[in-house]
């Protein structure tokens, strides 16, 4: 039981990783006409709050560095409207305390938006600040947990998917592009990957055209699962789904495939991770095994998406880390709407702008609901190639559904 | 009955890890009446110096076998010469004077170890090599189980057969026995308690570096925080069978190690956990000195 409750905060600490690692906060602070930032000469002052330090400080230096690159060029190009713009990076530490004291140094600062939030357990704290201090514009790029918009504050926008998006494709993926009939489902007995579990089952038994015959929780942190594998086939299931993080799919990946067992193997949006790669060459090649995901860095196959890798490489002789996708759409975004209207950059008139904007991003077509969140949010499936790094096999729409991944 | 078979074979190999670990439990307890609660980590560590050595460019060499023994001879080593710094530098001082001091100095040890690997090497889980022969399997009548299912079970068999040979054979083992029983007494008999004190820390400390780098070269992943479940199973497992009773260790690592694959392979994976500290308490209820344990004597 000791073992449940680690392993369970690990996992925990996981998924906040993976939530916030795409949250970029791209808040601009909402300055009266007299202050600094808004006062129509001057420089734009605009916060970044990400993770610079701590377990998570290599996805905050890479948003940091996303961000620079935009706003490097759009001060060589000018400014907006002549006036350069200035970054404060505020360090989140992903924890809920330093992300408070980061979120009131913005503040402090007189920032006219703020961009970024990777953990969620930082971000959530810092969005109640921003709303108590006139919505200052908050543009979110890679927390993914439901509550960041849920509240419906009108400062927020965000730029990843939402936790609870994953469920609905993922089963769509699994009746429609891999023709499941028998589906087995498998959690890691964490909140998150239970509550994953419990949707695709719904959106499944809604569906009625797959029957469920395997729905079960695994221990994470033991390293021997082939009996659980071992009791899906027993089942007759063509698909196995594992809603869990990637440590344990990586175990379950190898056993699976050195068992030869005769089952699909598809792993969640938090399975992915090159140490699954690691952990199984043969099995993340094998035409059965593929992981539904967010388009992160490395995925995306698009003419921006190429340019960014390489202006990035070039600028910090480094690959993108895998959230800075979001946060380099999130501060174009930002850009966008500050560019607008130069004239007008208070919270009220800077948050509507926000919420407008639609615009072709490195991550797909960016629009947004009444909420703040992505109307339309691609999903990828994904396997490994011989190379070593995973390619899109399918892609998934929201107008059109799952097809084949164009090159 | 394929998949009970199957299932079995997967027990067993788990099974075994817990009992190499048991007896590393079993040995310090059998001698010295205290539980370490380092031992888990102790594999974890083992399990990392065989990992960086395995980095090494003259290992990676080597074919896959003889880079494996080199690494894992090293990691013995190193695991046994931490044990003894330990025992020299902490726990000393604390056998026979203070049992709670004793138990909480090695939980410290624990998590003070657990710190370091990963600040060291990172909170991120590391992968041992991918060896060909950690996915090789076998298919005998129509049961698939890995031939490293059977390294595993049989290195396990002939050290746990090893250790009962030396406890009950030769003269080193009986004075060990001796000094389970009466320290006083056996002093008196001219044996050297503190070298036999920490011949127990090295055995129990070599088992665990073996656990820890087959467990690496098997299961392909090893992480900072990997110690402590195995060592409270390990534990868990050394108290079902008799704890200071090394055939009891043995046993209760195997009851374990099925019990959670026959849990996982037929009931609910989500409950394997319970059913383990289930099957404690259930022992403990009926047969409270364990199962091949006996009375512990009151020692004055």
């Amino acid at each position: 039981m000791f073992n449940g409750l680690r392993s369970t905060g690990a996992g925990l600490g996981r998924r906040v990783v993976v939530a916030t690692a795409a949250l970029p906060l791209l808040a601009l602070a909402a300055c009266q006409g007299a202050e600094a930032g808004n006062d129509g000469d001057g420089v734009i002052k605009i916060g970044i709050l990400a993770p610079t330090s701590g377990s998570q400080s290599a996805d905050g230096e890479g948003m940091v560095r996303a961000s620079r690159l935009v706003i490097d060029k759009v001060n060589a190009d000018g400014g907006i409207d002549g006036r350069r713009i200035e970054l404060v990076v505020a360090d989140d530490a992903c924890e809920a305390q330093a992300g408070t004291q980061a979120a009131q140094k913005l503040i402090t600062d007189k920032v006219v938006a703020v961009v970024g939030g990777f953990c969620s357990s930082a971000t959530l704290p810092a969005i109640e600040l921003f709303h108590r201090n006139q919505d200052l514009p908050f543009v979110v790029a890679v927390s993914s947990n439901p509550k960041v918009t849920d509240a419906g504050y009108p400062g927020i926008t965000r730029y990843i998917g939402r936790d609870d998006q994953e469920a609905p494709v993922a089963a769509k993926y699994l009746l429609e592009q891999l023709k499941s009939s028998k589906l087995a489902i498998m959690n890691d007995n964490t909140e998150f990957s239970r509550s994953v579990a419990k949707n695709v089952e719904q959106r499944v038994k809604e569906a009625g055209t797959a029957a469920i015959v395997y729905n079960d929780s695994i221990q994470p942190g033991q390293n021997d699962y082939r009996a659980a594998l071992e009791r899906v086939r027993t089942t007759g299931a063509d698909t196995l789904l594992y809603t869990g993080f990637y440590p344990e799919f990586g175990i379950l990946a190898k056993q699976w495939k050195s068992l030869n067992l005769p089952y699909q193997l598809v792993g969640g949006a938090s399975s992915i991770d090159l140490s699954v790669i690691k952990a199984s060459p043969q099995a993340s090649q094998d035409p059965r095994f593929s992981i539904v995901t967010y388009p992160t860095a490395s995925l995306l196959n698009n003419p921006k998406a190429t340019a960014f890798r390489e202006a990035y490489r070039k600028q910090y002789n480094a690959d993108p880390a895998q959230y800075d996708v979001f946060q380099h759409d999130a501060t174009e975004g930002l850009v966008a709407a500050l560019r607008e209207d130069p004239d007008s950059l208070g919270a009220e008139a800077l948050n509507k702008r926000l919420r407008a904007l639609s615009f072709e991003g490195i991550t797909g077509q960016i629009s947004f609901d009444d909420r703040g969140d992505r109307k339309a949010f691609p999903f990828l499936a994904v396997r490994a190639n011989a190379d070593g790094t995973f390619i899109p096999v399918f892609q998934f729409a929201p107008d059109g559904g799952w097809a084949p991944a164009g090159q | 009955m394929e998949t009970l078979a199957q299932v079995l074979i997967i027990g067993f190999t788990v099974g075994s890890f817990y009992a190499l670990v048991a007896l590393g439990y079993t040995m310090v307890y059998g001698i010295v009446r205290l539980i370490n609660f380092a031992h888990g980590d102790l594999v974890m560590v083992a399990s990392f110096i065989g990992w960086v050595m395995l980095q090494q460019a003259w290992i990676r060499d080597m074919p896959a076998l003889p880079g494996i023994i080199v690494a894992a001879g090293v990691s013995i080593v190193g695991t046994a010469l931490l044990s003894l710094t330990l025992l020299r530098f902490l726990y000393a001082r604390l056998i026979g004077r203070s049992t709670l001091g004793f138990l909480l100095v090695t939980l410290s040890v624990a998590f003070a170890l657990e710190e370091i690997v990963k600040l060291v090497f990172g909170a991120r889980e590391q992968s041992y090599p991918n060896y060909a022969l950690a996915t090789e399997t076998i298919t005998v009548a129509g049961v698939t189980f890995a031939g490293m299912d059977l390294v595993v079970i049989g290195l396990a068999g002939v050290l746990m057969a090893g250790m009962i040979w030396f406890a009950q054979r030769t003269m080193t083992g009986a004075a060990m026995r001796a000094l389970a029983i009466d320290h006083d007494a056996a002093r008196l008999m001219g044996i050297n308690v503190n070298v036999l004190i920490a011949a127990a820390f090295v055995i129990g400390a070599a088992l665990a570096a073996v656990t820890g780098v087959l467990s690496g070269v098997y299961y392909g992943r090893i992480s900072f925080d990997m110690g402590f479940a195995l060592g409270l199973k390990a534990f868990t497992a050394a108290v079902v069978g008799g704890i200071g009773n090394i055939g009891g260790a043995v046993l209760g690592g195997l009851v374990i190690g099925v019990l959670e694959a026959v849990v996982q392979g037929y009931l609910a994976g989500a409950w394997s956990d319970a059913f383990i500290f289930g099957a404690l308490i259930l022992v403990l209820y009926i047969r409270p000195q364990g199962i091949l344990g006996e009375r512990v004597a009151v020692r004055a």
